[in-house]
Order: C-alpha cells, then sequence, then structure tokens
C-alpha cells in the first residue's frame, strides 16, 4: 500500500512542480523558453526508461534502498533547481541568445539542472513499474490519480503561496514519499538525508529566494527608471501581478502629433513581469483625458453611446474613457483575477461595472445589447511580431467578432485598435477577419459598414451592422484633420486622403488594404508573404503569421539572419520539436544496445507504446482548449480536464488490475476510443457552445459527463500493453515505458504545431489516427 | 617547449604596431561593410563613425564584439544599436557643423559621440542613472568637450537649450512627447525608431514645417531591446 502512496505523491509533486516551473520560468524569462525548457526538462521520463534499460538488474537488485532515495534526491533536486539555474554564473537570459554564444551553454546547464528531478522522479516511477509489473493496473492508477491531483493541488496554492514557495512544497512532498517508504534496513542511511533535505526544504519555503527577471523584461526596466517603486501585488493563479509607479511612467497610445498638452505620469500594472497596462488616475474620468487624442476616441466623436462594453478591460482606462465621454452604462470583461483586484478599487463610479470572466464566456452568455463594444488593442507598441503566435486568442476569432456584432444596437460599432507592424500583418488579419465575419452575416457590401483611421503608429477600426452615413462620414474626416491623422477606410476616400499627415515609405501598405477589400481579397490572402488568413475557433492563433513553406522568399526579402525576428515564437516551438525529437531518438536507440535491435515484437512494442504516447497527449492538448472557452478561465479549465482526464484514466487502469483483459476485448476497446475520439472532434464543440450557459456545477458534470467515459478507456492501453511486454521479455518493460515518456513530451510539441497548422479538429482526428494503428498491433496474452 | 612557440606566435598575432590603434581596421571594415555598402554615403557620417573608438562604449568583455554587424547588451536592459542603424540615423537628420542636436536616450554614450564629431554641441539625456553616469564619464575620458549629458526624463527635452536642428530618439515611447515637438526648431527633423523592441521596428522621420507636424515612415529596421518607460 505504501508503494502506490509514494507513486501517487512523487506523481503528485512532478506535476504540480512542473507547473510551478512553467510559472517561474515564464516569470523569469518570457513563456515560449518555459516552454522549451520544461518540454527538454519532461524528457526525463524517456530518459528514465533508457536508464532501466541499460542497468535494470542492479536497480531492482536494490529497489528498498534505491526507490526512497530516489524520491528524496528528487525532492533535493526540485528545491534546489530554481536556485541554481538563477546563480550568476548560471543564470541564462533568453534576449541575450542572439547575441551572446555563452548563452547557449548556460541554457544547456538551465537544462540539465530542471532535467534532472523529472528524471530522478521518473526514474523512481519507472522502477516501481517494473518491480511491481503484475499489479501494474494498481501502480499506474496511483500515478495517473497522483498527477491528475497535482494539477489541482498547484492551481489552488498558487493563490496563497509564491511561485518559488511551490518548488519548496512540492519538492517536500517528493521527500515525504521517500519517507514513506524507508525500509528498517535503509532507515539509518536515509533518515538523516530525510531530515536534512526536508530541513533545507522548509527553510528555503520560509525565506524563499526572489525571482531574478530578465534584464530586459518590461519590468525591470521599469523599476529601472528614477522612484520607480513597487505599489502592490497580488498572487494567483494567472499571474504574479504588481502595480509599479514612476514619475517617469506615462500612457497616450499614439497619440496625435497635435496634442498640446502635458501626458501625465501614471503607475503601470505588470503580469509575470510583462506590462499589462496603466494605472488609472482619477483624471482619467475627466472629460479632457489625454486619450481623446488618440484613435481611440473614434467612436465618441461620431455617436454617443450610451451603454458600453469593453472586453478585456484590464486595468480600466478604456472602461473610465467611456466614463468621461458621458456612458450611462459601462461592463467591463476582466479575465486576470489579480489585474482586476488592482484596479477595481479605482473604477469605483456608479454606472461602471466589471465581470470577472473570459470575454468569449461572457459573449457567449450575455443576452444585452450594447452602443459599443470595445476590442483590446492587439499586440504591444508596435507589434509583437509573433512572440504570441502559439497564444491563443480566442477575441479574435471570426467566431467572436460574429458574437459581438450580435450584441451591437441597431446603431452600434464595435471598435478594434491595433498597432501597426511591419512588416504588415495585425492590421492585415484584423481587417481580413472582419471581412470575412460580416460576408458571413449576409452583408452585401462590408466595406460601407467600416471606417478606419490611423495615426503614426497604431489603427482603429469601426465596425457597424448598418452602412455608415454621410454625416457620420463627414464626422470621421473633421475628427481625422483636427486630430493630425489620416483615414485608411472610409466610403469615398481619395488617395491623397491617406497620408496627409503620416507618409508611408512607399503606398504598398495601401494597396494591400485595397486588394483585401477587392473581389480578388482571398486570391490576395493566399499569395500574401505572410498567414493572415482569418483566425477561428478551430485555429485561434492570430498572432500566428509565418508561412512555413514561404520561409526562402522571406530570407530572399528579410534576411536570412531577420527571420527569428519575425516570428520567434513559433520558431521556437520548431525548436523545441527539434530538439526532443533528436533527444528521443538517442534515448529510444540507445537502450537497443543492451536489449537487442531485432526480434521479439520490438516494432510492434514501439508503435503501440508510441501511438499510446501521441494519442493521449493530443486528445489532452484539444480538450483543455475546447474547455477553455466552455468553463470562460484558461487555468480552471486546465487544471479540471487534466485532473478528470487522469483519474478516470487511473480508474480504468485500475479496472484492468480486477480483471484480466483478452485480445478481442483489447481491441474493442482501441476500436471504441477510435469511435469515441471522431465522434467528439465533430460534436463536442457545438454541445459546448449550446452548454455554455449552464451554471458552474452543471458545467462540471456536463465534463465528467463527456470526458469520463473516453478517459476511463484511455487509462486501459498502458498497463495491458505493459503486460503483454513484460509477458514477451521482461527486459523490454522500461524500453516501452521510455518510448512512451519520449512520445508524450513530442506529442506535446507536435499538438501544438499541428493546431497551429491545421486546427483541434485535426489534431483530434490525429489522436484517432494514433489510438487506430493499435488496431494493426497483434497484441495477445 | 610546444606552449612557448603558441605563446610567440599569440604574442606576434596579436601585437598592435606603434602608433595604429588597434581597432582602426575593424572599424575601417565595418563602416566599408556594414554602413557604406548599404547606402550611407553622406562624407561626414562616415567620417565620424571611422573616428569614434566604439569598442570603449561596450563593456569590456563585449569590446572585440563592439564592431559586428548587431546590437550589443550595455547594461539595465539597454543596447548599443548596431552599426548601421547609428549610421543610418545619423545621416537621416543631414547633420550640419552648425547644428545644435538633441538626443533622448543616451545610453552607452555612442549616437552622442557620434554626432559631436560633426556638429557643434550635442545635448544627451538618460534616464537610468547608472547608463547616464558611465557615459558622462566616458565622455569626459575620450575628450567630448561637445556634448553636455544630463540624467533626466527624456519626455520633458531639455528646454534651456531649445529650440534643436535635430532630435534623435533612441528609445522610443508609444507617444512622441509634445515638448519634444516644441523643442524641435522650423524646419528641424526629428527620427525614432518604432515597433517592438526586440523584433523589426520602422525608423520614422518627424518633420516640422509651417507649424505642422508630420510623420513619414523610413525603412523597417532589426534593433533589440532599449529602455522603454512603458
Amino acid at each position: 500500500m505504501r508503494y502506490y502512496l509514494a507513486v501517487a505523491l512523487i506523481s503528485l509533486a512532478i506535476v504540480a512542480y512542473q507547473i510551478a516551473l512553467i510559472r517561474i520560468l515564464s516569470i523569469m524569462q518570457w513563456y515560449h523558453f518555459a516552454y522549451m525548457v520544461i518540454s527538454v526538462a519532461l524528457l526525463g521520463f524517456g530518459a528514465s526508461g533508457s536508464f532501466i534499460s541499460l542497468f535494470r538488474e542492479t536497480l531492482l537488485r536494490h529497489f528498498s534502498l534505491l526507490f526512497p532515495l530516489l524520491l528524496m534526491l528528487a525532492g533535493v533536486a526540485m528545491m534546489l533547481a530554481v536556485p541554481l539555474a538563477q546563480s550568476p554564473s548560471i543564470r541564462f537570459d533568453s534576449y541575450l541568445l542572439f547575441a551572446r554564444k555563452e548563452q547557449l551553454v548556460k541554457l544547456l546547464a538551465t537544462y540539465l539542472f530542471f532535467f534532472i528531478p523529472f528524471f530522478l522522479g521518473a526514474l523512481a516511477i519507472g522502477l516501481t513499474f517494473m518491480r511491481f509489473v503484475d499489479s501494474i493496473g494498481k501502480m499506474y492508477f496511483a500515478n495517473l490519480l497522483g498527477s491528475g491531483l497535482g494539477g489541482i493541488v498547484a492551481v489552488l496554492l498558487s493563490w496563497v503561496c509564491w511561485p518559488q514557495q511551490l518548488t519548496s512544497i512540492f519538492a517536500l512532498t517528493a521527500i515525504l514519499a521517500g519517507v514513506v517508504v524507508i525500509s528498517r534496513r535503509t532507515y539509518a542511511t536515509l533518515a538523516t538525508l530525510a531530515l536534512v533535505s526536508a530541513g533545507i526544504g522548509v527553510w528555503l519555503l520560509l525565506y524563499p529566494a526572489s525571482l531574478q527577471l530578465s534584464q530586459f523584461k518590461s519590468l525591470t526596466t521599469t523599476l529601472n527608471l528614477p522612484e520607480a517603486h513597487v505599489v502592490a501585488e497580488h498572487k494567483s493563479p494567472e499571474g504574479w501581478v504588481q502595480e509599479v509607479y514612476s514619475p517617469a511612467l506615462r500612457y497616450a497610445p499614439g497619440l496625435s502629433l497635435a496634442y498640446q498638452g502635458t501626458v501625465p505620469s501614471r503607475g503601470a500594472i505588470f503580469s509575470d513581469g510583462n506590462w499589462y497596462g496603466p494605472s488609472l488616475l482619477p483624471l482619467d474620468f475627466d472629460t479632457a483625458n489625454v486619450l481623446t487624442y488618440t484613435t481611440q476616441a473614434l467612436p465618441y466623436t461620431i455617436y454617443q453611446p450610451e451603454k458600453v462594453l469593453v472586453l478585456q478591460s484590464g486595468t480600466g482606462h478604456d472602461l473610465a474613457y467611456a466614463y468621461s465621454q458621458g456612458a450611462d452604462e459601462i461592463i467591463g470583461v476582466e479575465s486576470n483575477p489579480g489585474v482586476l483586484s488592482l484596479a477595481r478599487p479605482k473604477l469605483n463610479k456608479s454606472g461602471i461595472k466589471v465581470f470577472e470572466m473570459f470575454p468569449r464566456t461572457f459573449l457567449a452568455r450575455d443576452t444585452a445589447f450594447y452602443d459599443l463594444v470595445i476590442f483590446p488593442a492587439i499586440d504591444a507598441f508596435g507589434g509583437t511580431s509573433g512572440l504570441h503566435a502559439i497564444n491563443e486568442q480566442y477575441l479574435f476569432t471570426r467566431e467572436a467578432l460574429a458574437e459581438a456584432l450580435k450584441r451591437l444596437t441597431p446603431q452600434g460599432m464595435l471598435s478594434l485598435s491595433c498597432w501597426l507592424d511591419h512588416p504588415s500583418r495585425s492590421s492585415l488579419k484584423l481587417m481580413a477577419t472582419l471581412k470575412e465575419t460580416l460576408n458571413q452575416i449576409g452583408l452585401k457590401y462590408p466595406k460601407q459598414h467600416l471606417v478606419a483611421v490611423r495615426s503614426w503608429g497604431n489603427l482603429t477600426i469601426l465596425v457597424k451592422r448598418t452602412p455608415f452615413s454621410a454625416e457620420e462620414i463627414h464626422e470621421v474626416r473633421a475628427f481625422c484633420q483636427y486630430h493630425n491623422f489620416d483615414p485608411l477606410l472610409l466610403s469615398g476616400i481619395r488617395p491623397e486622403e491617406r497620408s496627409r499627415y503620416h507618409v508611408l515609405q512607399d503606398n504598398r501598405y495601401f494597396s494591400y488594404v485595397d486588394q483585401l477589400w477587392s473581389e480578388e481579397g482571398e486570391v490576395f490572402l493566399r499569395n500574401y508573404d505572410f498567414h493572415i488568413v482569418p483566425a477561428t475557433d478551430n485555429r485561434p492563433y492570430f498572432s500566428r503569421f509565418l508561412k512555413l513553406g514561404n520561409l526562402n522568399r522571406l530570407s530572399a526579402l528579410y534576411g536570412a539572419s531577420s527571420i527569428p525576428f519575425l516570428e520567434l515564437g513559433y520558431l521556437i516551438v520548431l525548436l523545441t520539436l527539434i530538439q526532443v525529437v533528436l533527444a528521443a531518438i538517442i534515448l529510444i536507440i540507445l537502450p537497443l544496445f543492451r536489449i537487442g535491435w531485432k526480434g521479439e515484437r520490438k516494432a510492434g512494442v514501439f508503435f503501440y507504446f508510441a501511438a499510446i504516447g501521441i494519442g493521449f497527449m493530443f486528445v489532452e492538448m484539444v480538450f483543455i482548449q475546447r474547455f477553455i472557452l466552455f468553463f470562460g478561465n484558461p487555468v480552471y479549465a486546465t487544471a479540471a480536464v487534466i485532473t478528470v482526464l487522469l483519474v478516470f484514466s487511473g480508474m480504468g487502469s485500475y479496472m484492468t488490475s480486477q480483471w484480466k483483459i483478452s485480445s478481442w476485448q483489447l481491441k474493442a476497446v482501441f476500436a471504441t476510443i477510435v469511435g469515441i475520439l471522431v465522434v467528439y472532434a465533430f460534436f463536442v464543440p457545438s454541445i459546448l457552445r449550446l452548454a455554455v450557459v449552464f451554471p458552474l456545477v452543471l458545467k462540471l458534470v456536463a465534463l465528467v459527463l463527456l470526458l469520463a467515459p473516453i478517459a476511463f478507456l484511455m487509462g486501459i492501453p498502458f498497463p495491458t500493453g505493459l503486460r503483454w511486454v513484460n509477458q514477451i521479455k521482461d527486459i523490454h518493460v522500461p524500453w516501452a515505458w521510455g518510448v512512451n515518456g519520449c512520445f508524450s513530451v513530442i506529442s506535446a510539441v507536435l499538438a501544438t504545431v499541428v493546431a497551429v497548422e491545421w486546427g483541434f479538429l485535426a489534431a483530434m482526428l490525429l489522436a484517432a489516427g494514433a489510438y487506430s494503428i493499435l488496431l494493426w498491433i497483434k497484441v495477445e496474452f | 617547449m610546444c606552449s612557448l612557440v603558441v605563446s610567440l606566435l599569440w604574442l606576434f598575432l596579436t601585437t598592435t604596431p606603434k602608433g595604429q590603434e588597434p581597432y582602426q581596421k575593424q572599424r575601417e571594415r565595418m563602416v566599408s561593410r556594414q554602413i557604406q555598402a548599404r547606402g550611407v554615403t553622406d562624407p561626414a557620417t562616415l567620417k565620424a563613425i571611422l573616428a569614434v573608438p566604439r569598442h570603449e562604449f561596450v563593456p569590456p568583455d563585449q569590446a572585440r564584439h563592439a564592431y559586428e554587424d548587431r546590437p550589443l547588451p550595455i547594461g539595465y536592459g539597454q543596447t548599443i544599436s548596431q552599426p548601421y542603424i547609428v549610421g543610418y540615423m545619423t545621416s537621416v537628420i543631414q547633420p550640419g557643423a552648425d547644428f545644435k542636436v538633441l538626443e533622448v536616450g543616451t545610453g552607452s554614450g555612442y549616437q552622442a559621440a557620434v554626432l559631436a564629431e560633426i556638429v557643434d554641441e550635442v545635448f544627451t539625456i538618460e534616464i537610468v542613472p547608472g547608463l547616464s553616469q558611465s557615459a558622462s564619464a566616458r565622455f569626459k575620458e575620450l575628450g567630448y568637450s561637445n556634448i553636455r549629458s544630463k540624467q533626466a526624463d527624456g519626455y520633458f527635452g531639455w528646454e534651456e537649450h531649445a529650440p534643436y536642428d535635430a532630435i534623435i530618439v533612441t528609445a522610443a515611447p508609444e507617444y512622441i512627447p509634445p515638448p519634444l515637438i516644441r523643442q524641435l526648431k522650423e524646419g528641424g527633423k526629428m527620427v525614432i525608431p518604432v515597433g517592438s523592441p526586440f523584433l523589426v521596428q520602422t525608423l520614422m522621420l518627424i518633420e516640422k514645417k509651417g507649424g505642422k507636424t508630420s510623420t513619414k515612415s523610413l525603412f523597417p529596421v532589426r534593433f533589440v531591446p532599449f529602455t522603454r518607460s512603458d
């Protein structure tokens, strides 16, 4: 029993530690590098399989000593990895990777420090699978149950602990797992280690080292400003939020060059060290607001909205501006509780209401109509050029815009702003998405339903369900003239009007805009150098612009060395994929020198465990994405999906220890999994769209009802497969475990690439395809 | 014995002939290959860049990379711009010998030094105290007596010496500070990089003519991060 408990505890610790580590690395560096480092570190699972294959006999001979020792060492490695990776001689800076070669060495050292705890933990789990292969169903159940709980525990503790404290807590959990299985024979040796390491863990928990952020993160550069200081901070699973004030901080995005006044000093809010938005000032509610001199003031100059909805209202400056312009009822929707906790006290005005929710979920559930719906500005100043390429942005999909249009009063408007980037991508993709959305709701001349105005750095587009009137167009022209802005889209626009104040390098951008809105718009979208085809809920990657097939042309246009700078985010995912594939090949091949290359159904075993790894991870990834919109909170959706999926898979696994499954029954299980996945691929999105209005309890019930059956079935192939391999030849069991570990890591990265390139539907069908491979493998007992 | 031979060879290869500055050749190569070859032909700009020891403006451990075709980190999350960018930004304002130029964002001080080789007076402002102090010390050490620097918020410009013939903003904020526009002479030029600090940016020229201010996007460039106070 205590072995099951130890496996459950270490599994919990590993998953929770992984989540904490993603947070820490995202704070210190940025998300994509966190993703890369963790992906490589997770290869510890594959490596443990190879290691056991090579040293199986020795490891099993000393199992009673090694198992608790490995668990404790995993705990020690967990608690020391972050402090070591932060030490001055090791600390790498992702922003300097392109500037300093020694950063590569530091990156490798960072990989190593984070690889070790996963390797040791996985080695301990793998050893129990070898040792207790006859009761693998129960052991795998303990593994999955612990992993499932790990997700929830990490999320819940994120409310009360700093991320670096979390690593100590999960390290102590791993040490506890070791203590649980200390035998009398090894008591003297291991008890001291347990005490010392637990002491260090507790000390690090009580006195956590502060995280060293990259010098290039916006929080760090802001704190370098004179008199900059942190005013308030808040922790939550969504991020570590800080409010900083410095007299040198100001906010006036794309301010008109005609503005003669003062731009007031203010604070700013940062989430995980990244700029989130400006703090509010009391004068932001005054009519003399500086935003009156930005393109964002456009909707208020041609219309007096009474009811305004601000999606992803952030720190609240759009809410305050709507208030300053006389709107009676202003609704804000913001999903980050930390940001909201700092912003809400400053929004205490009659008529302003803010909801903590994912904006898309709010749109799906809301039944009110608005005179103005404001979307958050796309990208940061000048464009983030692909840094968010693999971030799902459900607010800028065709479906999101269609839902927002439905919430407009007859004269109501959508207001969308974006920073103008170079080469032009964001603004063109936004217009393409609007055009397609307007076409789909049956508007014959969509261009008449838009106006767009450009400053020197940004663009604001207004969209109506009815065509803009001559009077409104006149107001737009007057607005432009007064503020030195240039109209970009306007009924009856003359070419010279477009660059009266802000001349572009050449007129190509205008030509692109005109081609996009012409009859041949689709041809233009297809042939454009970047991916500007509208994002959809199936492929919600608005900021992904790189066409992989176009790399040669882009190299010729911008120089090969510029490519990483055009779309760094996506390229890092591809780089991660290459790294994990290469490492996995080595880890899978290495044991073959020991266990032999041929015979004994090796090909079958390889495909069986590779297919399970791919199938499971693809399903998990697609379900997480599908349920984000449903629950309206990415963190909780992820935790809920992972927990339900793993716990019910664990039950499936447990069942295999009670009932012996025959070969044909196993085939039936595989076929059922494939069938359910195909059906789910097509129907789950529609079911979730209908059920989005449910209260939370019913939503949880729906989640369990949808996921439990498939998860239960997906828990069967792994333990059954290990029993089958053990029957063929027991020394192949660790190799199979390693193959599964390697493919699970590869699949986690590959699933992102598939979703970005072909969408979630394709990813789900691929998962079904992976499970269908099992049907062709002869598994006999 | 072998190590002695290697040491002597290394000494021979790395010893600079008397009177020749160690990085002179690299600097000449940098100007011809990275700047001139890419279309910056203004003789005053090229002469100025040839004269300024760029390696003195980077941290000692980066000196050997000073003449490479890329920006380099200088601490505080800042960089010294790519040589070509410095050349291009300098040539865009067409500096004359009698010019009074304001630079916002001193950083390492390299851009100010290049300008100081051409124009009468350079005023430069840096918001980060550490950078401002080290740049001031560097100007003094290298004998740039026509550069005046101060640590202050660049938003306000340097009112007491205004108006300026040209303003170079090396760290563009999300807005163009109104005081800078006010401090620009009639007919004066301001150049700023616009865009993501890490990736591709566009250089923008702001001109003040007849009391009206207009902008012109010049061409995309690749910078790496610099101060943004947002």
